[in-house]
């Protein structure tokens, strides 16, 4: 039991001298080399995070933009509809409006047409009443020689005025 | 068996070399201890060159493991740089506590001149550490806590001394005795089988049966103790490199 429990310096020593050299040499080939790879690896997962993300944050940015740009051609578009509606409507009292004044103008020359023919037919009329009255008078004063003959003459004058009027 | 048994604890000289009239002959222990050595520096300089694999996996987990597991959370960022220390704690450690289980190999830790001079190791490193970081005089302040009166400071100081001592001390003791126990344990059941031998040969075949059993639990609990050892003694002495280096 003691000999169990007594240290040996040579081992003691040979154990820290060991210990200490395997230390040295498995940090310069063996450890070094694999914390460098883990190092890189957690940098590159780092910085692919980050690029992700700045990634992220511009698609996000232009996604904003492209909706505000949205809403602005939806508006735009929403503003030229109602100026083209307003458009449209002016142009459409225009041509009512002017439609209107040229059917008034139609009627007042239909009207005007209407009232000069019979103007015409009137004056024709009148010109017609006076070659009658005239050759009627001209018939009278031929054959006046006889007061009943001339009641007669009239009469028939006046007959033919008749006939002819009702013609 | 039982000569094995014993075999592990035995100091047998091969090579007696003397230096400034100290015996550091070389023995079994010794060269069982370069032949980890060597099969380390050959397998792990090779497992951190191949480009990948499961082995390349295993490897690059055992060192995330260690890093972010025993150094950082007890040392703190500042302690990366011993990562290759606790690796090598660690895989050196494994290596001896398993070696034991192979037939006609020592267990290098069961023996306390072992254990005591990788107590020294963690000694050494936990003081080198804290004046690297502190600087010498911080190291010696950090033996006496903040705000104790000044009459109690060279009491203190010597507690505080002692007491890092101490503990190194323990971390030695703890892996020898738990490593040395499964074999006294395996070298009480076997003895049992020659005592009920010796009153009747039946009677010693018979309790064979029986210590068989219990040898085979035995030997799966060392298997768990072997690997729980290596990594209390790693971290307890990355505990108490945090502890030195970090204390005011």
């Amino acid at each position: 039991m003691k000999t169990l429990l007594e240290p040996n310096f040579g081992l003691v020593f040979w154990t820290v001298v060991n210990f200490f050299i395997l230390v040295v040499l498995l940090a310069k080939f063996a450890w070094k080399p694999i914390i460098k790879v883990l190092d890189d690896r957690e940098k590159k997962i780092k910085e692919d995070i980050s690029s992700a993300q700045e990634a992220r944050a511009e698609a996000q940015k232009i996604k904003q933009e492209m909706e505000a740009k949205l809403e602005e051609i939806s508006n735009q578009s929403f503003q030229k509809l109602k100026e083209a509606q307003e458009f449209a409507n002016e142009e459409k009292k225009k041509i009512l409006d002017s439609a209107a004044v040229q059917a008034n103008a139609m009627v007042e020359q239909a009207k005007a047409e209407i009232a000069g023919e019979t103007q015409k037919a009137i004056e024709a009329l009148k010109a017609q009443m006076a070659d009658t009255t005239l050759l009627a008078l001209k018939k009278i004063i031929t054959k006046q020689e006889d007061e009943a003959a001339s009641r007669k003459q009239v009469e028939t004058v006046l007959k033919e005025i008749e006939t002819k009027a009702n013609k | 068996m039982i000569q094995e048994l014993l075999e592990h604890h035995i100091l047998d000289h091969i090579v007696d070399i003397k230096l400034f009239g100290f015996d550091i002959s070389l023995t079994q222990h010794t060269f069982f201890m370069l032949g980890i050595s060597v099969c380390l520096l050959i397998l792990l300089p090779f497992l951190a060159n191949i480009k990948s694999g499961r082995l390349k996996t295993l490897i690059e987990s055992f060192v995330v493991f260690v890093q972010d597991n025993i150094v950082l959370p007890n040392i703190g960022p500042h302690g990366k740089k011993l990562v290759p220390f606790f690796c090598t704690l660690l895989i050196f450690l494994l290596f001896a506590n398993y070696l034991g289980m192979m037939p006609e190999a020592r267990t290098i830790t069961s023996n306390i001149s072992v254990t005591a001079g990788m107590a020294i190791a963690s000694f050494m490193c936990i003081v080198f550490f804290s004046i690297k970081e502190n600087g010498v005089g911080g190291f010696i302040k950090s033996f006496v806590p903040g705000g104790v009166p000044w009459w109690l400071i060279p009491m203190m100081f010597t507690l505080e001394v002692f007491s890092l001592i101490i503990k190194t001390f323990v971390l030695a003791i703890r892996l020898f005795a738990n490593m040395t126990a499964g074999h006294i344990i395996l070298l009480g059941l076997f003895s049992f089988i020659f005592l009920m031998g010796e009153k009747a040969i039946w009677e010693g075949y018979v309790s064979s049966i029986p210590v068989l059993g219990m040898t085979l639990f035995v030997s799966i609990l060392e298997l768990l103790v072997a690997a729980i050892q290596a990594y209390v003694f790693t971290l307890l002495t990355a505990i108490f490199v945090g502890l030195q280096s970090h204390s005011h």
